[in-house]
């Protein structure tokens, strides 16, 4: 059995060290892409609550970007991180931990620039401080686990290949 | 080492104090990170270059995950060094540029600067590099809030549903 491009891309992603010194697993469904990040001890950013390393919350918002963004993009490179924005909604607890991604707009790799819009994914009562001003690309992801842990906007760009 | 997190506060020399406050961070711990030196609302910090770490395995740089992680400790750092009586913070938003990739098999260097703090809010910014600020990684501005367990008990995390 042959694998699809979007498979490759996932199992990419796990084959990344960083990905797996957090744990990251990629659950792939069609092209929809949900990574999951099984809760570790060693994600613990503040012991007393016990919640997530906001960090590490924005380390699996990044890699879940950059891993839809090379899914959509038909790419088997990962794209490189021009910058990213994250907006806290509450802490994250100490429980598995999910992110997914979209896409919202993209210049260059796929024809012609569309205007990024912040992503429909945004739960309701998210920061309204959107950033779209990187005409590149620009992702948008919650972690809908927990129910909204965190919302952000990440804008990247693709690697030329 | 006392393993109470609580006490997080209790020594006087600014740099025992944040390291102490590095230790009880698991995450922080695990990435490896220190805190090299420390002034009034200032923090420099670094990041040991480990293959753990490595974002693009083709190039061996390191994740852009460690630097977000990295940044938002030493930031959370230099917000508690601003204070005259050292609490909690937690992170609102963070927001990070990237310059250029780091180079591999150096050491992630930064310095975080609490550059205002408020009642509530304390505002950070960062520049990670990996031999002198003028060739930035990345820059990151931040903002915290203070007192954040303020209210919430130990392990407030850990209760099913909110009262």
């Amino acid at each position: 059995m042959s694998e699809t491009p979007q498979q490759r891309v996932a199992a990419a992603i796990e084959r990344v060290p960083y990905a797996r010194f957090l744990g990251i697993r990629a659950e792939l469904k069609g092209d929809e892409l949900t990574l999951v990040m099984p809760f570790s001890q060693h994600l613990v950013g503040n012991p007393l609550l016990p919640a997530l390393h906001g960090g590490v919350v924005g380390a699996l918002l990044e890699v879940t970007a950059l891993t839809q963004l090379a899914i959509a993009s038909k790419s088997e490179r990962f794209p490189k991180t021009v910058d990213i924005g994250i907006d806290y909604l509450r802490s994250g607890k100490p429980v598995d931990t999910f992110a997914r991604a979209k896409v919202v707009g993209t210049q260059g790799w796929d024809g012609g620039l569309r205007r990024c819009r912040p992503p429909k994914l945004m739960p309701e009562g998210a920061s309204g401080r959107s950033r779209p001003r990187n005409p590149h690309a620009c992702t948008g992801i919650v972690t809908p686990a927990t129910r909204s842990a965190t919302g952000l906007r990440s804008f990247t760009t693709p690697t030329r290949s | 080492m006392s393993d109470k997190p609580t006490s997080y506060a209790s020594s006087d020399d600014p740099l025992q104090r944040v390291r102490a406050m590095i230790q009880f961070t698991p995450q922080a711990k695990a990435l490896g990170m220190e805190v090299t030196r420390i002034e009034p609302a200032r923090v420099w910090g670094l990041v040991p270059y480990r293959e753990e770490l490595i974002g693009d395995p083709e190039t061996g740089v390191i994740a852009g995950g460690v630097i977000t992680t990295f940044l938002d400790t030493l930031c959370g750092t230099a917000a508690v060094a601003a204070m005259e009586h050292p609490t909690t913070v937690a992170t609102i938003d963070l927001r990070i540029d990237y310059m250029r990739p780091a180079t591999p098999q150096k050491s992630v260097l930064a310095e975080a600067h609490c550059y205002k703090l408020g009642k509530s809010v304390a505002f950070v910014r960062a520049v990670a590099y990996d031999e002198t600020p003028d060739n930035p990684i990345a820059h990151v501005a931040a903002a915290f809030m203070v007192n954040s367990n303020n209210g919430r008990k130990v392990g407030a995390n850990l209760r099913t549903k909110k009262s």
